[in-house]
């Protein structure tokens, strides 16, 4: 069974806190959470990312925009109403009853676009090519210049989504952050170029790198529907039952790590949230 | 009186890596599920812990490691760092016995590539154990290498 999480305008520090939670529990079973949009902007780095070097703190700061920091891998995004969120969180053994056929292909050819399982082990590249080419590709049909290019999809070269992931020894979290608009003047202003970029990037500034999918689709819902399809046909038809808000945060009282944190602009480092989801304990 | 045991040779170590003088026994080396290498010192009480070449390979190409402070306490199975490859993927690491951090291995930081390329020699952090038990909890090699044919 995979769990569906509808959201609409649900803060991403939140959903984050509870995709943590989720991931972090033992035996959460599998789930996809989809969110229309994060009600303010705010920019995401991953839980590598210097925010200094990644983040016009000033800009951002006068801007009246956070900074936060994910517990999952991957690069850095200003995230604001136009922003769908999809994230994936499936235990491998799942996946491989999903995706019984995956082909035995080593995961160490970096030309390989096809999913692969390699002698039974599953590798991070294994689930970003999957989610490209048996998931989102689905999603994107009508776009034939669909691609993953590194840990991007992009129409051809122009990024559009970006990636993220988490890994453990049972289950996996792929999470993607889709531009279906957003402010020119909040991208450019806000980001750094990042000293890692991607080579497919170059060195083409945000602007010239990032497209919209307002561009191509007429409205966030046909994305979302498009989305709901490929879930509901996925192979060997798994059953799928959609969920509460509440009945994710109930993980949220597991005791598990914390590794999203906010950016405090005054003490100039990241800090643990604190919010109905992490109270203040008292002493 | 032949000094040397049957099947193995202990022998003191200094690590080439550190200043520190804790002898490593070279031949009882163990594993962790989560695919860290642990040695014990001969006197049970510095665990020397790091990245296993499956969990290396597992990864694939790490950019970012973070460690934990010096002097904090973990206990067993408790996430104390992460490490990130570029597939935009990030790993936990767990204590693999209680303990509380003596040092870290600064190299890391600068180059984390090095888990890469020999991380039977780099090791993360080191311990001092609380709770010398629990290193019977962890695999031999023969134990992991049954245990990583089988990991999904």
């Amino acid at each position: 069974m995979i769990r569906l999480l509808r959201l609409n305008k649900f803060p991403i520090l939140k959903q984050l806190q509870i995709e943590e939670a989720l991931y972090r529990a033992p035996n959460s079973g599998n789930w996809i959470i989809i969110n229309n949009g994060t009600p303010e902007p705010i920019v995401i780095v991953g839980i590598s990312g210097r925010a200094d070097k990644l983040v016009n703190l000033d800009e951002v700061e006068s801007r009246g925009i956070q900074t936060m920091k994910r517990f999952s891998g991957g690069g850095t995004v200003v995230a604001d109403e136009n922003t769908l969120f999809s994230s994936i969180l499936l235990e491998f053994e799942t996946l491989k009853q999903l995706f019984p056929t995956l082909s035995a292909i080593s995961s160490s050819s970096s030309s390989s676009t096809l999913p692969s399982i390699n002698d039974g082990n599953i590798y991070p590249k294994d689930i970003m090519n999957w989610s490209a080419n048996s998931f989102y590709k689905h999603v994107f049909h009508e776009q034939i210049d669909f691609s993953l290019q590194e840990n991007d999809y992009a129409f051809g070269k122009l990024k559009f989504g970006g990636n993220a992931q988490s890994f453990s020894k049972h289950k996996f979290l792929h999470h993607t952050s889709f531009l279906y608009d957003f402010k020119d003047d909040h991208m450019m202003a806000c980001l750094k170029q990042p000293d890692k970029i991607p080579e497919y990037r170059r060195n083409r500034d945000h602007l010239s790198f990032l497209c919209k999918l307002k561009d191509r689709y007429q409205s966030k819902d046909h994305i979302i529907n498009n989305l709901l399809k490929t879930i509901n046909n996925l192979p060997t038809s798994p059953s799928i039952k959609e969920v509460t808000l509440e009945e994710a945060e109930q993980f949220l009282s597991n005791p598990h790590p914390k590794s999203n944190q906010l950016f405090d602009y005054n003490l100039k480092s990241w800090k643990d949230i604190t919010n109905e989801y992490n109270p203040i304990k008292n002493i | 009186m032949n000094i040397i045991k049957t099947g193995i040779q202990q022998t003191l170590i200094k690590s080439s890596l550190s200043n520190s003088k804790v002898g490593i026994r070279a031949f009882c080396t163990h594993y962790s599920e989560e695919l860290e290498w642990v040695k014990l010192s001969d006197d049970n009480k510095i665990a020397t812990v790091g990245l296993s070449s499956f969990g290396a390979k597992r990864l694939g190409k790490i950019n970012y490691v973070e460690l934990p402070k010096e002097h904090r306490k973990c206990r067993s199975e408790e996430k104390f760092g992460v490490v990130e490859s570029t597939n935009a993927t990030a790993f936990g690491l767990y204590a693999p016995v209680s303990g509380e951090v003596l040092e870290i291995n600064d190299k890391l930081k600068a180059d984390p590539g090095l888990l890469n390329s020999d991380p039977a020699n780099n090791w993360m952090v080191k311990f001092k154990v609380s709770k010398p038990e629990e290193f019977k909890k962890l695999m031999d090699s023969r134990q992991y290498k049954k245990f990583v044919k089988w990991y999904r």
